[in-house]
């Protein structure tokens, strides 16, 4: 009933710290995660699997018919109305079969077909394990993230990477374990994709800007010296203020946390000590500014990874006027442009990975919300896809090289191994060394789950 | 209290417990719970056997039986838990669970003491069990006291002291208000007697505004309060706040919780209902807008998914806020622990959607339906012989129209009443408007204008639902968001009127009207229409003076869904006819022709005179007419309609629908599950919500005053005395003393529901003002401290909200245009926008609650944003310049600032140690004298933690 009661008489704080041997420090620790705890279990990973995740999200969603799953049956048809019972699109204005405007290639040794919208990622395929059929629940961006992110079609839960650092927590106690690389355009269903639901808040996003001050006051508005000061005076009043218990002890830890982060997260923000020949890799001089956007973000990514930072998400670079992955008009320009500004720095970023020797104990997922219908929305756009899409994901476990599942002749549904994003997310889990029915979070009285009551994880892309 | 005790209490506790009678539902069944249910349950029966039921637990499984009561040797339970080796002990090594020596021993009691089984607390009927019996009697000054120290003595715990007035004056403050006291204030306090000081000012606090303000702020979490839908592009949900001062009122004025409860639920629909006491305008229909504040889709590909998601949440806030019930759990499966099965889902899912929505003019509505029921009156008294009248004058104004009135306005509908095609028909079928300016016209009718020497508009050739032509001007307020930003946007709000809800089948549809309007068909209550999907579902139309059959565009899409008519003139001196709905290739019968009369109404002409009589009818309708309030307010609120039963759907699967399930409360509680009335009691056909709420008090009264009470301890003592405040069902945390919770229910509901008795009898007792270990202020309380101590603060009540401060962080589809000030004009944190794609970083650091389901129990977070909040956010530093420069001006010297400062932040005198800590730092210049000392003060962790 009273939670908060210390049923012996309360100290002030600087009655406890006289006579508690301990002190400062033992508290400091206890307290750090205090709060709604209930139902957490510490989960480490066992060697050899991931360690953390790179999440690179590509956001409105790629077409799987011009990208990764090839479709003769398109150029064969084209122009002709899908033989199949389609259901009723976000427009609902989807005409006949429209053909890929790329040619698809075979990609390294296991000649995986990728089309030239990926010449950078396809010398790599190798590497890949690509899921052609992958289904959301939802035709709709914001659902569909919201699934994507949490597990659910709905606002408000916890989404992938709260699930991660809940479940994980940080490796490096000066930086939060959970980075969204805000390239510019945050998805439909905002900055709740990213939230940290009914978790504790400590699990939500850190979202870094790509320009301008990293996060919300990181930076100090007092200079060093007169900010050290006042918190010097903060420090000697709390020391003999008239309130004190763990509670106390920890938003006094987590004070000289963030002292320390002011310096922490501008450090491992600042690229500009990298090679030359790195900012080349990762496309920093492209002419293309989206490149550079996506290229920076990416080395930031491998920089945080390094780092210790437990989940990283990038979101995509905003391409002039047109709209990330979504071409419901003019998909040539549009995924042509897109793939541009992500193409060069992903590659790079997976060489950087295996060249730093974090590849091994690195996850990297690549997909977006839905994929796109392979019949034209108006005369050359595409509309959204639920029912079949691409996928790859690559690093820390990750079968090297494979193709799993496969769509119909048109590339509308999927005919052998429907997976949904609750397989991906137990996969994900998984790959960490964690079962996804095992992490668990305690709420309304259930035993709440990324995975809901679902999830199975996909065994063909794991390497043993 | 027992969870509550510390670490080394606890196992006393336990130990205590087991020499102590074993009690079923408090320490057994949350065992079973826990370890049992998932392989033994309602799911899954491993071995043939089910734990959570009387007869599961005692079930002859082929000569021998989990639990033998009192007999332990012959229960298999007892063998399995504590005898068996590792391959047959339960549960199960893989399972993850395990049982403690103690869960053990208290299993091992239970089925020693005869095994018996209990229903559920939570539903039980409230038991007072009178004051209990403690030895140190003379301590307690109420009945609740002797409960806490009751619990207190058998723990064997010592008691804590009586709190110093500053720390209980600057406790009662955050509590009641949310505010800490001013310098003023705590004199005013100080100077009253010391034996009456206290309740002087517990009174004094629940007669602020501010009382409702912070008390309203603890249900807007309940309720998932927003000012926006969500979704893609975060659209707003117009004038949402004049929920929110709703609550506030409601909670000033003390309005019965059981009133406001019946007024959220069914508030449109109460007779009568309760007006506002200055205004008059009618209150209860603002309580409605509870329904309307979660999360919507602006182009839903699947619009009976949608309305099935948007159902499960209302049910689900319904559930948690009101009965503390997870009912949304019921909607794919029947409930695995709680008495409330998948059908008794969908009977309230029928009982939540029959109704649609509107725009309510609540300012205008009951003064308008005045006049409404004094013009019907008025016309039966006297429009006959004024309508005989006008067609005597019409017709010597034209010599060569023969005949009676009559045989020129025959109603063609009359053909055709018999007819299946026809959907709807004006005279035969239900309509509810959206106000007054409705009436129901009868064929041959007249249309009276207010003016005399022209005294009508039209005469009716059919029967219909029409909007006066005298009503125009209605507008809104211009506090209110009027204009919609959906395609629906000719300005419905109290001039339209919906039809019954019908199942579509595809066939087109023709409505025959007259006017220029506008009809929109919200198929399963999509109203957020935007986006090129669903435009079929309105429809614009111009008849040019005519009656006419109007197609609307096919629905054909939508075959298999729901809908009804929704029907408004468009433009200002539009007024429109609507009279019947007929669906076919074709209409079912012709349109009725302009009649001579009606010709003779286009062509003015000189009539004669009007008698005395006329006059008198005019002149009396003009007076009525004057009377109408053309501006009002608006507000979200339901708009009710007939009962329509939900399908039942297989697994919450939209498309496997099976049999409607009659609308009705949940059976548990209800005797059997009665089903619920299709008619009010004036004979009106209803959705069934009115009786809904009559049988929530029938019903479950006990668990309603259960969850209540709760909740304002839990406001009261950071914790309730039921933990989980939200779920009061089996899998909910044992009330730590059920005799003292369902003590103060019944005196809940004996003071008539009332909050301030609550609260005053709580804060006034010897427990409530006992040393406590600090607690964290809440987002709100943090921020409106910084205002307070800042002389910021704006403190007046109610009103639109403050536009959102954005911060280069904030960003994403629907980001408003608009910035708004960084200290929110001054205003309390309750009235800042709560946009759901934007909520407010300040806020969100400290556990603001993300609004998309009932949030009884805040986290209370702790973590380094919190920190880099308070030292570097541009808000803080600037009140703290507002606080220093305020402080520097009142003060003569930097010992009386220190002072003041002090006993504004902290409530309480500086120590010397304190004030050399502050003499210097202020002593060395660069630290920015008193703009920096009051930044640091508010970095003070006292300043955020309250004793």
């Amino acid at each position: 009933m009273f939670p908060e009661r210390t049923f012996c008489n309360p100290l002030s704080r600087r009655e406890m710290l006289l006579r508690t041997a301990c002190g400062f420090g033992a508290f400091a620790f206890r307290g750090l995660n205090p709060g709604n705890m209930q139902g957490r279990e510490t989960l480490s990973s066992p060697p050899g699997l991931a360690k953390r995740v790179l999440f690179l999200y590509m956001d409105g969603g790629v077409s799987q018919v011009d990208s990764f799953d090839p479709k003769p049956k398109l150029d064969a048809e084209h122009g002709q109305p899908i033989p199949l019972e389609v259901p009723r699109t976000q427009f609902d204005d989807v005409g006949t079969l429209l053909k890929s405007p790329w040619a698809f290639r075979p990609g390294g040794e296991s000649g995986i077909p990728v089309s030239d919208l990926f010449p950078n990622i396809r010398d790599r395929v190798d590497d890949l394990a690509v899921i052609r059929s992958m289904t959301s629940q939802f035709p709709e961006h914001t659902f569909a993230n919201y699934f994507l992110h949490t597990g659910t079609g709905f606002q408000g839960r916890p989404s992938m990477g709260a699930w991660w650092s809940y479940g994980l927590g940080t490796e490096n106690q000066n930086l939060p374990g959970y980075i969204v690389l805000d390239g510019g355009l945050i998805p439909p269903g905002g900055l709740d994709c990213f939230g940290s639901g009914f978790l504790p808040a400590e699990n939500q996003a850190t979202v870094l800007q790509s320009s301008g001050s990293l996060i919300p006051n990181i930076q100090p508005l007092d200079s060093e010296d007169i900010q050290n000061r006042k918190l010097d005076l903060v420090r000697s009043l709390d020391g003999v203020g008239m309130v004190s218990g763990p509670r106390v002890e920890a938003s006094i830890a987590n004070q000289e946390k963030a002292f320390r982060m002011q310096a922490a997260l501008p450090q491992v923000a600042d690229i500009s000590g990298e090679s030359d020949t790195v900012k080349k890799m990762y496309g920093l001089e492209s002419d293309f500014e989206p490149e550079r956007i996506y290229g920076t973000q990416c080395l930031l990514a491998r920089r945080l990874l390094e780092q210790g930072v437990r989940f990283v998400q990038l979101t995509c670079p905003a391409i002039g006027a047109l709209d990330r992955w979504d071409q419901h008009t003019d998909l040539k320009d549009g995924h042509a442009k897109n793939a541009r500004a992500v193409d060069r720095p992903i590659a790079a970023l997976l060489d950087d990975l295996k060249g730093t020797g974090l590849w091994e104990d690195t996850l990297v997922v690549w997909t977006g919300e839905f994929g796109r219908t392979p019949m034209a929305q108006g005369s050359d756009g595409r509309d959204h896809n639920p029912h079949g899409f691409s996928m790859w994901m690559a690093g820390a476990g990750v079968k090297k090289g494979v193709v799993v599942g496969e769509t119909d002749e048109y590339g509308y549904f999927v005919v052998d191994k429907p997976f949904e994003i609750h397989d991906l997310h137990a996969t994900m889990l998984h790959l960490m060394g964690v079962d996804h029915k095992r992490l668990t979070y305690r709420f309304d009285s259930r035993d709440m789950r990324l995975t809901d009551v679902h999830g199975h994880v996909i065994k063909e892309v794991l390497e043993s | 209290m027992r969870v509550a005790l510390s670490a080394l209490l606890v196992v006393l506790a336990v130990l205590q417990r087991v020499e102590e009678p074993v009690d079923f539902l408090r320490d057994v069944r949350p065992i079973l719970a826990e370890n049992c249910f998932v392989c033994h349950g309602p799911d899954d029966r491993k071995g043939g056997l089910r734990l959570d039921t009387k007869a599961g637990v005692l079930k002859d499984l082929g000569g021998y039986a989990a639990v033998v009561p009192g007999d332990l040797e012959e229960s298999e339970m007892w063998w399995r838990i504590a005898k068996a080796g590792t391959a047959d002990r339960m549960p199960p090594h893989d399972s993850g669970k395990s049982l403690s020596t103690e869960e053990v021993a208290v299993l091992r009691q239970w089925i020693e003491s005869g095994a018996e089984w209990q229903e559920h607390w939570g539903f039980a009927p409230l038991r007072d069990f009178g004051a209990p019996e403690v030895r140190n009697f003379r301590w307690a000054q109420d009945v609740m006291d002797a409960y806490f120290l009751g619990e207190l003595e058998a723990g064997g715990a010592s008691l804590p002291s009586d709190a110093s007035d500053s720390v209980w004056l600057r406790r009662v403050f955050f509590d009641v208000i949310g505010l800490p006291p001013t310098l003023q204030e705590r004199a005013e306090f100080f100077a009253q007697p010391v034996e009456h000081r206290r309740a002087w000012q517990v009174d004094s606090l629940l007669d602020s505004p501010h009382f409702g303000e912070r008390w309203a702020r603890h249900w807007l979490d309940l309720v998932r309060y927003s000012g926006t839908w969500g979704h893609e592009f975060d659209i707003e949900i117009p004038n949402a706040w004049e929920y929110r001062d709703w609550v506030v009122r409601g909670f000033n004025a003390d309005v019965s919780w059981k009133r406001l409860v019946e007024e959220q639920v069914a508030g449109d629909i109460l007779d009568p209902p309760r007006l506002n006491i200055e205004e008059g305008w009618n209150e209860s229909i603002l309580g409605t807008g509870f329904w309307l504040l979660g999360e919507e889709v602006h182009a839903p590909v699947d619009l009976e998914k949608d309305l099935a998601d948007r159902t499960a949440n209302k049910l689900d806030v319904m559930g948690k806020s009101i009965l503390g019930m997870t009912l949304a759990c019921a909607r794919c499966h029947d409930h695995k622990f709680d008495p409330v099965s998948s059908r008794d889902y969908y009977a309230l899912s029928g009982l939540v959607q029959s109704a649609s929505s509107r725009q309510v003019r609540f300012q205008s509505l009951e003064k308008n339906k005045d006049i409404r029921r004094a013009l019907d009156v008025l016309k039966t008294e006297q429009g006959g012989l004024a309508r005989a009248e006008a067609l005597e004058r019409l017709r010597k104004s034209r010599q060569d129209i023969g005949g009676s009135e009559e045989e020129h306005v025959e109603d063609p509908r009359d053909i055709a009443l018999s007819e299946m095609s026809l959907m709807w028909a004006a005279g035969r079928d239900a309509w509810w408007p959206d106000g007054g300016s409705y009436f129901l016209g009868k064929v041959g009718e007249a249309l009276f204008t207010t003016d005399a020497a022209w005294p009508v508009h039209h005469f009716l050739p059919v029967d219909a639902v029409v909007h006066d032509p005298d009503w125009q001007g209605l507008r809104p307020a211009t506090k209110s968001r009027a204009v919609s930003i959906t395609n629906l946007n000719w300005g419905s709000e109290g001039r339209t009127f919906r039809t019954p809800t019908v199942v579509l089948d595809g066939e087109p549809l023709w409505y025959l009207v007259r006017g220029k309007g506008a009809a929109f068909a919200p198929v399963e209550h999509h109203r957020l229409v935007r986006g090129p999907l669903h435009l079929n579902t309105f429809h614009l139309f111009d008849t040019q003076g005519k009656w006419e059959w109007v197609q609307h565009p096919s629905l054909q899409d939508y075959e298999g869904m729901r809908a009804h008519f929704e029907f408004c003139p468009r433009g200002e001196g539009e007024w429109i006819g609507v009279a019947a709905i007929a669906k076919g290739e074709k209409p079912p019968f012709p349109a009725p022709s302009q009649g001579p009369f009606n010709q003779l109404l286009n062509t003015p002409r000189a009539l004669e005179e009007p008698s005395s009589r006329a006059l008198d009818f005019h002149g009396k309708r003009k007076d009525l007419l004057d009377d109408r309030v053309l501006e009002s307010r608006l507000a979200p609120a339901l708009l009710d309609g007939n009962g329509v039963d939900q399908p039942f759907l297989v697994r919450g699967q939209p498309s496997a629908k099976e049999d409607p399930v009659p609308r009705a409360f949940l059976k548990r509680f209800a005797g059997g599950g009665e089903a619920t009335p299709s008619e009010l009691p004036n004979g009106h056909p209803t959705s069934g919500r009115l009786h809904l709420a009559e049988a929530l008090f029938r019903d479950s009264e006990a668990l309603i005053a259960r969850v209540f009470v709760n909740r304002v301890w839990h406001h009261l003592f950071g914790a309730g005395i039921v933990k989980t405040t939200d779920n009061f069902g089996t899998l909910g945390s044992f009330p730590s003393n059920p005799n003292l919770l369902d003590h103060l229910a019944l005196g809940f509901i004996e003071s008539g529901w009332s909050l301030k008795s609550l609260i005053r009898r709580i804060a006034l007792s010897r427990t409530y003002g006992l040393e406590r270990g600090p607690r964290r202020l809440d987002a709100e309380a943090i921020r409106d401290s910084i205002l307070t101590v800042s002389g910021g603060l704006d403190r007046a009540v109610g009103g639109p909200p403050v536009k959102v401060h954005l911060t280069d962080f904030m960003v994403g589809r629907g980001r408003p245009s608009a910035n708004g000030p960084l200290d929110g004009a001054g205003r309390r944190s309750l009235y800042l926008e709560v946009r759901r794609n934007f909520l407010i970083p300040f806020l969100l650091v400290w556990d603001f609650p993300q609004p998309s389901t009932s949030m009884g129990r805040r986290s209370v977070s702790n973590i380094p944003a919190q920190a880099l909040a308070l030292m570097n956010d541009p808000f803080v530093i600037q009140q703290a310049n507002l606080w220093s420069g305020r402080i520097l001006e009142t003060y003569p010297d930097d010992a009386a600032r220190i002072e003041a400062v002090w006993l504004e932040a902290y409530g309480r005198r500086p120590a010397a140690d304190e004030l050399d800590f502050c003499f210097d730092f202020l002593a060395e210049p660069a630290n920015g004298g008193w703009q920096g000392l009051c930044h640091a003060l508010y970095n003070v962790k006292e300043f955020v933690y309250v004793p």
